[in-house]
């Protein structure tokens, strides 16, 4: 069943921030250009990611969006450096 | 490319000399972030591919290491060759001892321009987070 885009999803600087859980798809929209972001994700329940190192950058193009994808439930976690983040989020 | 070995960067005004890598601390952290920012500039450059302005003066600038992508179309490939070739630059600050991983990240927010940052994992385990935009870094978690 459809659900309405979750806006704004904001982002402490700084920090991993639990933004989708125990999905397999969605879409999400940068909103702020302006912060650097990074990602990555967790079986449901385990416990957040601590290292930045660990993500993976985002929205590298000037597209704008990311899509998750997986094959099982995974909760999603994004990180923003240098401002703080705004994302719309589609699950 | 010119050689940065040939540059003696210690003489630049209130900035921290830099000697074959190493991160100078001269007392407290904040002499330390500014070493570390100008060992990622020698080494990599500045969104204009330039030493920057915040250590020489224009007139003088020295070309960085990612002079030999300039004109370069942006596209996927380019942005991850580019990531690559930040670590490749930065890789010396691994092989010194000063840190135990560069990662770097290309970003094309916009259709013509292009901004990089890397996280650098300092041999004691600290990170430090520079990002060409403001050509600053930050200790993040």
């Amino acid at each position: 069943m459809a659900t309405n885009p979750q806006f704004p999803v904001l982002l402490t600087e700084n920090t991993w921030t639990k933004i989708a859980s125990a999905v397999v798809t969605g879409t999400i929209y940068n909103k702020n250009s302006g912060a650097d972001y990074f990602q990555t994700y967790r079986i449901p329940n385990d416990p957040a990611p601590t290292d930045l190192a660990e993500g993976v950058g985002m929205f590298l193009e000037p597209q704008g969006f990311e899509e998750i994808k997986s094959d099982s439930p995974i909760d999603v976690y994004v990180y923003a450096l240098g401002d703080q983040g705004k994302l719309r989020v589609d699950l | 490319m010119n050689n940065i070995n040939n540059v003696n960067t210690s003489q630049y005004i209130g900035e921290p000399a830099i000697i074959n890598g190493d991160l100078v601390k001269h007392g407290g952290d904040y002499d330390r972030v500014v070493a570390l920012n100008n060992e990622i500039i020698i080494l990599v450059g500045t969104n204009a591919n330039y030493w920057g302005n915040l250590i020489e003066p224009q007139s003088s600038q020295i070309p960085g290491g990612l002079e030999t992508l300039k004109g370069r179309a942006i596209t996927s490939n380019f942005l991850k060759e580019h990531s690559a070739l930040i670590e490749s630059l930065l890789n010396t600050m691994i092989v010194n001892g000063n840190a135990t991983s560069i990662k770097a990240e290309t970003f094309n927010k916009k259709s013509d321009y292009i901004t990089w940052s890397v996280l650098i994992t300092l041999k004691d385990s600290q990170k430090y987070y520079f990002s060409s935009e403001t050509n600053s870094g930050k200790f993040v978690i």
